[in-house]
């Protein structure tokens, strides 16, 4: 029978149940609480249900798996959206004819839309979800950048909303590695340029150059090379990055494990660059020892709000992560720990390996995250454009020599003086030459325009033509930034050029000078931005 | 405990005689002393922890599900 049309449904949301009920969902799927409690905390009340809505990664699944299934799927999904307002039908009849305050209403109390698919076991497609509150934002906000506007049309109606998508695997085309990769595809860094894939067309990607020998659908999982080789057939390169760690972890299927500084300083370099962290390792569940290989995607994270004396890494540790896993929902609020490898239980040894932990919000019933265990990072992995080709490690390890050099300087020469040893700290990052001298400068000289100008003109007229991506090395003291280092990323990691140095002080300019004099040709390019 | 403001937009304070103590400094030798004899060795752990293994797809296979 060919599809019928149905009317727009609307629902009040009220408790978990009627959640159920409203979307159709099995009261099994362990997923529904968590993104019940999620959209109760940004102050969801009403659904706005599309009843019958073609949804692009769906009609792919149905036409490469659940179409000659025996059940007889249909292939057309729900889409429900999400509203922090009562939302009624005369208020869609007056946005649909075109009342900007009936729009304004609407947009305002957008919170996301999920696409609820008919597979009774995995029902929830592609779901962004606004972010929820941010209670630091005034001194510690979250980082969010590979995070993207959507935009979505009901009734000629445009709403938009700020996330990143999220879906659960169904097993038939996809599981957690297919959809990490969805995740990490959907990023703000590739909006202009690459079109997103299909979880159909990501399994068939990682399977084409090397299958292994296993089936394509059902997808029962990936290896990580074949996660790598997908990233390439999209026109984009992997990027690998192994735990430090080479003892051997008791129990652990992966050679190599991550301090947490090592594994903090590498995703917030990545995600502050607006590039997801796919993370690679193991689930260990409650009151069980065995493991298995799992993926989740981080897309935000929350720094640490001070620094010890001396310490290298300004993201050599972390408040909290934020994660898409497919096991428990979108942005799950994780934290850093330390686990047992004989026992598998959470620890508060420090000198134990590091482990991922779901965080609870105080006072939900998050029944996904409380029986999730604990996840074992043994691999970060992220996907950037060709032009990017140098690595973020050696932009650390340059960001690591050069603290230590200045330190030494800046230490000698404050011992001479008699004054207080400064302590200097370092984190990288990489944006476009364009976000650069556009927000990034801006962020820093908004008020001083005269110096803010000549920055930027400097930097266009008299440094050359800078790569599309620059590395970026800052150092900062207690006082705040000193001086970013720009990297060319179009060169080997080997050569790995440096375009110049933008200086916040005139102190550390003196010092930068030193250098030369050892260095000669370094450091000679140097923009004074005081 | 200092505050983490690596990527924060606060404005950075200038020292008053900055501009005396740039000029005190070129002409500081004591200082491209302790450049030249900086001792890289101290660095080896730290850099070790970030060998590039970028390009290393491992032999390994674990299933990811």
């Amino acid at each position: 029978m060919a599809n019928q049309p149905k009317p727009l449904e609307f629902a009040t949301v009220t408790d978990l149940a009627s959640f159920q009920t409203a979307l159709g969902i099995n009261a099994a799927v362990k997923q529904t609480s968590y993104i019940y409690e999620y959209l109760r905390g940004i102050k969801v009340s009403t659904l706005v249900i599309e009843p019958v809505y073609f949804d692009r990664d769906y009609l792919h699944e149905f036409s490469a798996f659940y179409s000659s299934s025996a059940k007889g799927y249909n292939n057309f999904c729900k889409r429900a959206h999400f509203f922090s307002d009562a939302i009624d039908r005369a208020v869609v009849e007056a946005a649909a004819g075109g009342s900007k305050d009936a729009q304004a209403r609407m947009q305002a109390a957008y919170q996301g839309f999920s696409v609820i698919r008919p597979i009774d076991a995995a029902p929830f497609g592609r779901t962004v979800l606004h972010w929820y509150t941010d209670k630091e934002l005034d001194f510690n906000p979250r980082v969010e950048k590979p995070s993207r506007d959507y935009k979505c049309h009901l009734c000629g109606i445009e709403l938009t909303v700020f996330g990143l998508a999220w879906q659960q695997q169904d097993q038939g085309v996809s599981a957690c590695a297919t959809i990490g990769l969805w995740t990490t595809l959907h990023s703000s860094a590739f909006n202009e340029r690459y079109a997103i894939p299909t979880t159909v067309a990501i399994t068939q990607a990682a399977h084409k150059s090397l299958s292994l020998g296993a089936r394509t659908f059902p997808s029962r999982g990936l290896f990580h090379q074949q996660i790598c080789e997908a990233i390439k057939e999209f026109g984009l390169a992997p990027y690998m990055v192994e735990g430090d760690q080479t003892a051997p972890v008791a129990g652990s299927n992966f050679p190599r494990s991550f301090s947490p500084d090592k594994f903090c300083n590498t995703v917030a370099s990545l995600v502050r660059s607006g590039f997801p962290c796919t993370l690679v390792g193991e689930v260990i569940r409650p009151g069980e020892q065995t493991r298995g290989g799992h993926v989740n995607v981080c897309v935000g994270f929350r720094a640490q709000p001070s620094l010890q004396l001396n310490q290298i890494y300004a993201d050599g540790d972390m408040a909290a992560l934020y994660i898409h896993d497919d096991n428990i929902g979108p942005a799950v609020r994780f934290t850093v720990g330390h686990y047992d490898s004989v026992t598998c239980a959470v620890t508060k040894d420090t000198t134990k390996p590091m482990c991922l932990m779901p965080d609870n919000p105080a006072g939900a019933t998050n029944i996904a995250a409380s029986t999730y265990g604990i996840f074992v990072p043994a691999m970060i992995l992220a996907a950037v454009e060709g032009d990017l080709r140098t690595s973020a490690e050696v932009l650390i390890q340059k960001g690591i020599i050069i603290r230590a050099e200045i330190d030494a300087l800046a230490k000698a020469d404050a011992t001479a003086r008699k004054q207080a040893l400064p302590s200097l700290t370092v984190g990288t990052q990489y944006a476009t030459a364009a976000t650069y001298v556009g927000d990034l400068l801006h962020e820093r000289l908004s008020n001083r325009p005269a110096v803010l100008a000549r920055v930027r003109l400097g930097l266009i007229e008299t440094v050359g033509p800078m790569s599309l991506y620059v590395g970026i090395v800052r150092l900062a003291d207690a006082n705040g930034p000193i001086v970013d280092f720009l990297y060319d990323t179009t060169d080997s990691d080997f050569n790995h050029p440096l375009f110049v140095s933008v200086c916040y002080d005139a102190v550390y300019a003196g010092y930068l000078g030193v250098l030369n004099k050892v260095y000669p040709g370094y450091f000679d390019r140097i923009i004074t931005a005081y | 405990m200092a505050v983490n403001n690596l990527w924060k937009s606060p404005q950075r304070a200038i020292p008053d005689d900055a501009e005396t103590m740039r000029q005190e400094r070129e002409a500081d030798e004591a200082l491209v002393r302790v450049a030249e004899s900086f001792d890289k060795k101290k660095l080896e752990e730290e850099l070790k922890k970030y060998e590039n293994s970028s390009s290393n797809v491992k032999a390994f296979s674990i299933l990811l599900s």
